[in-house]
Order: C-alpha cells, then sequence, then structure tokens
C-alpha cells in the first residue's frame, strides 16, 4: 500500500512537472519562434485533470479533503471512530459508482475523437475509473487498523 | 422550492456538517438526487462533469501558482521582505505589528493563499513579537488578519477560481481586488497604530538612511518579480493566467535551483507534489462542484433566485447588502474556494441581472469570503495561526474581534464605492 501511495504521488507530481514544462514551451515558441503549437494547450488540459485526479486519490488516503469537522471534533473519542469508519464506507461506494460510471463513459467514448489533436478520448476519460478505483482502495485501507496515528490531522 | 430540490440540498448540507468532505458531499447530493428524480440515465454525467468541470485551460494556473509561491518561498526570500518592510513601516509606534502587516502586503505579491502567508510569516513574526511584549494572541491576531491581503493581491488563486468559474475576465479581476487588497492593509495599519498609541507598543530601531533603503529594495526585488511577471505578463496582454503562471513558476524555478541554489535537486520532488495534492483538494471541488451546479441548474435556482430579486424589487444596493449577508454567514462555516464554487456562479449571474457590474461583484465576493477565513467556527487562516501562537482559541478571536470589525469596514467601503475596484481595471482598459 505505501508502495502504491508513492507511485501515484509521483505520477501526479510528475504530471504538475510536465504541465509546467509545457506551458514554458508554449510561451517560447509563440515569442521566439512565432509559432504556438496546437496541441500544448488540450495535453496541458488533461495533465492538470489526470494530476487532480492523481491528488485526489492520494488526498482519500492521507485524509486530506477539504471538510468541515466541527460534529467531529465534537465527539468522544469511541464514537469519532466509528463515524469515520461510516464515512469512510459511505465514500468507498461513492467512489465504486462513480469508478463504473466513468469506465461507462470511457468506454462509450471509444469511438469519439478530441477536437484538437484527434486523439481518441477513451484515453483522457480514462482516467476517471482508474484514479477512482485507487480512491476506492485506499479508501479501504483506511478502514484497516494500520495507521491510528494520522487520523485527525488533515494536511491543512 | 420542489421537493426534489429540498432533498438535494437537504442531503448535501447535511453530508457536509456530518463531516464527509466537501466534495463528495456535493457528488453524493447529486447522486441522491438522480435516485429521487428517477432519472437513471443522468448517472453518467456525473464522472463526465467531474472530468470536463477540471479540464478547464485557466484551472492549470492554480497549481503553478501554487508551485512559483512554495518555489521562491523554499528559496528563502521572506528575510529579504522582512527587512525592506522594516525600513518602510517600523518606524510608526507599534513597529512591529506594522512591519507584519507590510510583509504581508510584500509577501501578498508570492503566494496565492491565505495560510501560505500565515506559514511564513507567523513562523517568523510571532516569536520576536512576543519577545517585544505583544501578547501571542494579539501576535497571532495581526498574522491572521493581514494573511488574507495575500489571496486579495496577484497571484491569487481564488481569483483565478472566481475567473473560472463566472466567466469574468482574470486579468480584469486582478486589477480589481489590488485597491481592495491595500485598503486592508491600510485600516489594519491604522487600527494597529491607535490600540498602539493605547498600549504603548514599541517601535522598530533601524538606520533609516536612503542607502538601506536601496539596499533593501535591491533585495526584496529578486523575490517581487513574480507579481511584476504576472501582472505585466496578464494585464499586458502578453500571456494568459496559466502561461504567466507557468513563467512565474519557471523563474522561481530558475532562482532556487541554478542562481541562489538554496533548494538541491532531491528537494524538488516533494515540492511538485505539495502543490499537485493541494491543488487537488481544490480542483475535485470544483470538478465535483461543476455535477452540483449542473443539478442546480435542473432545478432552475439560478432562475428563482433571479425572480426573488425581480419580485422584492431589490436594488443593486440591497442585493449587495443582501448577499453580502449571506456570504459572511456561509464564509463562517465553508472554506473560501468551497463558497466559491458554490455560490459565485448563481450569485454573479443574480448580481449581474440586479445591475451590479460584474467585477465590482467578483472584488466583493472575494473580499467576502476570504475574511470568512478568520471567523469561528471554522476559519483556516484562525487554526493556522493558532497553532503557531499557541494561545488558545478563545484569547486569538478575542484579539481578532477588533482585525475583524476594520475588514468589515474595508468591506463596507468596497462595497458601497465601486471605483475602488473598478478604477485600475477601468485605467487598464478593461
Amino acid at each position: 500500500m505505501r508502495r502504491l501511495e508513492k507511485l501515484v504521488d509521483a505520477f501526479g507530481a510528475l504530471c504538475l512537472g510536465l504541465l509546467l514544462a509545457l506551458m514554458v514551451a508554449q510561451v517560447v515558441m509563440r515569442y521566439f519562434f512565432r509559432y504556438t503549437p496546437f496541441f500544448t494547450e488540450e495535453i496541458g488540459r488533461y495533465l492538470l485533470v489526470w494530476s487532480a485526479l492523481a491528488g485526489t486519490a492520494l488526498a482519500v488516503r492521507q485524509r486530506g479533503h477539504i471538510r468541515i469537522d466541527v460534529v467531529l471534533a465534537a465527539l468522544p473519542e469511541g464514537a469519532r471512530r466509528w463515524w469515520i469508519a461510516a464515512l469512510d464506507v459511505w465514500c468507498l461506494l461513492l467512489f465504486v459508482a462513480i469508478a463504473v460510471s466513468g469506465a461507462e463513459m470511457a468506454w462509450f467514448a471509444r469511438n469519439q475523437t478530441s477536437q484538437g489533436m484527434q486523439l481518441p478520448l477513451v484515453w483522457p476519460y480514462a482516467g476517471v475509473p482508474i484514479f477512482f478505483v485507487l480512491a476506492a482502495l485506499f479508501a479501504v485501507a483506511n478502514l484497516l487498523p494500520q495507521r491510528p496515528a494520522d487520523e485527525t490531522t488533515p494536511t491543512r | 422550492m420542489s421537493l426534489t430540490l429540498a432533498i438535494f440540498m437537504a442531503s448535501f448540507l447535511g453530508l457536509m456538517l456530518l463531516g464527509l468532505p466537501v466534495a463528495w458531499a456535493m457528488a453524493s447530493a447529486s447522486l441522491i438526487w438522480i435516485g429521487v428524480t428517477g432519472q437513471w440515465s443522468f448517472l453518467s454525467f456525473l464522472p463526465e462533469r467531474i472530468f470536463q468541470g477540471m479540464n478547464v485551460f485557466v484551472l492549470m494556473a492554480l497549481p503553478l501558482f501554487l508551485l512559483a509561491g512554495e518555489l521562491i518561498n523554499e528559496g528563502g526570500i521572506t528575510k529579504r521582505l522582512v527587512t525592506l518592510a522594516n525600513l518602510a513601516f517600523g518606524w510608526m509606534r507599534g513597529g512591529l505589528a506594522q512591519v507584519a502587516i507590510g510583509t504581508s502586503i510584500l509577501f501578498s505579491g508570492i503566494t496565492s493563499i491565505a495560510l501560505g502567508d500565515i506559514a511564513a510569516l507567523g513562523k517568523v513574526f510571532v516569536p520576536t513579537m512576543v519577545a517585544q511584549g505583544y501578547t501571542p494572541a494579539y501576535a497571532g491576531a495581526v498574522i491572521a488578519a493581514s494573511s488574507i491581503i495575500g489571496p486579495m493581491i496577484p497571484p491569487s488563486l481564488i481569483v483565478v477560481l472566481y475567473g473560472s468559474l463566472t466567466g469574468v475576465s482574470i486579468g480584469a479581476l486582478f486589477a480589481a481586488c489590488i485597491m481592495p487588497g491595500l485598503l486592508i492593509g491600510l485600516v489594519q495599519m491604522i487600527l494597529v497604530a491607535t490600540q498602539a498609541r493605547r498600549h504603548g507598543f514599541p517601535r522598530v530601531e533601524a538606520e533609516r538612511t536612503p542607502a538601506a533603503f536601496v539596499r533593501a529594495t535591491g533585495g526584496a526585488a529578486v523575490p517581487l518579480m513574480i507579481p511584476v511577471i504576472i501582472l505585466a505578463g496578464i494585464l499586458g496582454g502578453l500571456m494568459t493566467p496559466t502561461e504567466a503562471g507557468a513563467a512565474a513558476a519557471f523563474y522561481a524555478f530558475v532562482l532556487a535551483t541554478m542562481v541562489y541554489r538554496t533548494i538541491a535537486p532531491r528537494a524538488l520532488a516533494p515540492i511538485f507534489s505539495r502543490s499537485m495534492l493541494f491543488s487537488a483538494q481544490l480542483l475535485i471541488i470544483v470538478g465535483c462542484g461543476a455535477m452540483f451546479s449542473w443539478v442546480m441548474g435542473m432545478e432552475n435556482v439560478p432562475g428563482m433566485l433571479q425572480g426573488a430579486i425581480e419580485r422584492w424589487k431589490m436594488t443593486p444596493g440591497d442585493t449587495m447588502f443582501a448577499f453580502n449577508i449571506l456570504l459572511l454567514i456561509v464564509g463562517m462555516f465553508l472554506d473560501a474556494p468551497a463558497a466559491l464554487i458554490l455560490f459565485a456562479p448563481i450569485l454573479s449571474t443574480a448580481a449581474t441581472s440586479a445591475g451590479i457590474d460584474p467585477v465590482h461583484f467578483g472584488a466583493v465576493m472575494i473580499l467576502n469570503l476570504n475574511i470568512g477565513l478568520l471567523t469561528p467556527p471554522v476559519g483556516f487562516c484562525l487554526f493556522a495561526a493558532e497553532r503557531i501562537a499557541g494561545c488558545g482559541m478563545p484569547a486569538l478571536v478575542r484579539a481578532i474581534t477588533p482585525f475583524l470589525g476594520a475588514n468589515l469596514i474595508a468591506l463596507g467601503l468596497l462595497s458601497a464605492f465601486p471605483p475602488i475596484a473598478l478604477w485600475l481595471p477601468r485605467v487598464l482598459g478593461f
């Protein structure tokens, strides 16, 4: 599980790095070569979505998603544990629903191509089911009694 | 209100208050709405909206702005800004508190979120202020209150978010938020000056010669190129906000890795991954928020709001007042970006049809929700400042109350006098 987290983390950071390189390249090309590549914007958008989806999955594991924890904080320790577990189960079901309908979406789009690059849309779309499956996995991992220490330490 | 809409809103609010993350509460409520209306064919809209909601060119500016701030901050530039602020503001009574606010104004050109401001400046100013006889709570209050200048002055995540959600020009919004940002700094400085007279806060001794000023300005100029790149790039029409973000991040990258060499190549990966994680937490709310807005559109919520404004014959002033009150209440419970994603599309349309300039309303809404970062029970900046000051929440809330009052005065001025926001964009030709 640790290794999977590292992998997702690296993938998301890599997408962001590529996004930065791509946008710098776009500006350089436009001002120094008077040529704006037609694909940088589209690829950039897909990189953004993929890095965001990777970060979303990872934030599930780290319990970093933005939430209102007034009620959580008010609960006594034991009840809070159960409450968090109940929320995790709810999230798990939600992620499975999004992953399944996302897989359907990607499958239906298998014959469509994107407007700019004529790229098969199934590739960018596939990010939704892939990363929500990962999010579901991380939600399961959160339910297992492994790392009790970080339960209430959101990253922000 | 139809029954399905009531169930939709109730399930969203309920789940969110029970502690489900905001994004998942939005997605869950949308799924429940689909179930209640029985229109299961809409199920495929959920992943589609999440994808398309994030698949937006200007949103790329979000992680890039964050990256620029993280890279330059890691490069240890805070000290240079403090030196300049010391010379410029330290001569006043309550010097160190004034310097903290002044540094916040300078730093706002580098950070795009209020929390970044607190993390960087809190560690510098809270200990030194306490050493000079300020209470920890007061030091925390100054840091928290001035941190909301950060998201007002470019680069700013929340401005990009507002523009992408409402279609209002991001360049115009950037220009419109600068004066309000400086206004907050001004009212807070006036407040500190009056408090300093009463409590006898000391001045900051420093050698204020022209030569020292030139040296300090030169030192601060290198990091302050970030806002210059972004402002000149966007307002000069040279670059899109996304490209300006990339240029700023690239500048910070070169500075930190090659010029100052403060960041080892190995330390780069965590910086990229932090920016990625943080922006993902916002972007997923944008994605799920796209689904949420779609359901609200299906239920004709924007139309109902517009109808209410017409039925009650609300003037632009009334509308501005009513929306401000609504947003202040919302801001007490919701993080600014989340509140923005929920309310900006609806309120911006309604405000425009009520006769308010969309850029002016954008500036008001952004300032209003930023003030919400400082209000209990849920105020992220308050939490962050308390963690650094360690003074306990009640003491901090007491200390920050006058600052909240000052901020509300600034909000009132901005709401009542559109030129505060609109003068600069007009001059720049938006």
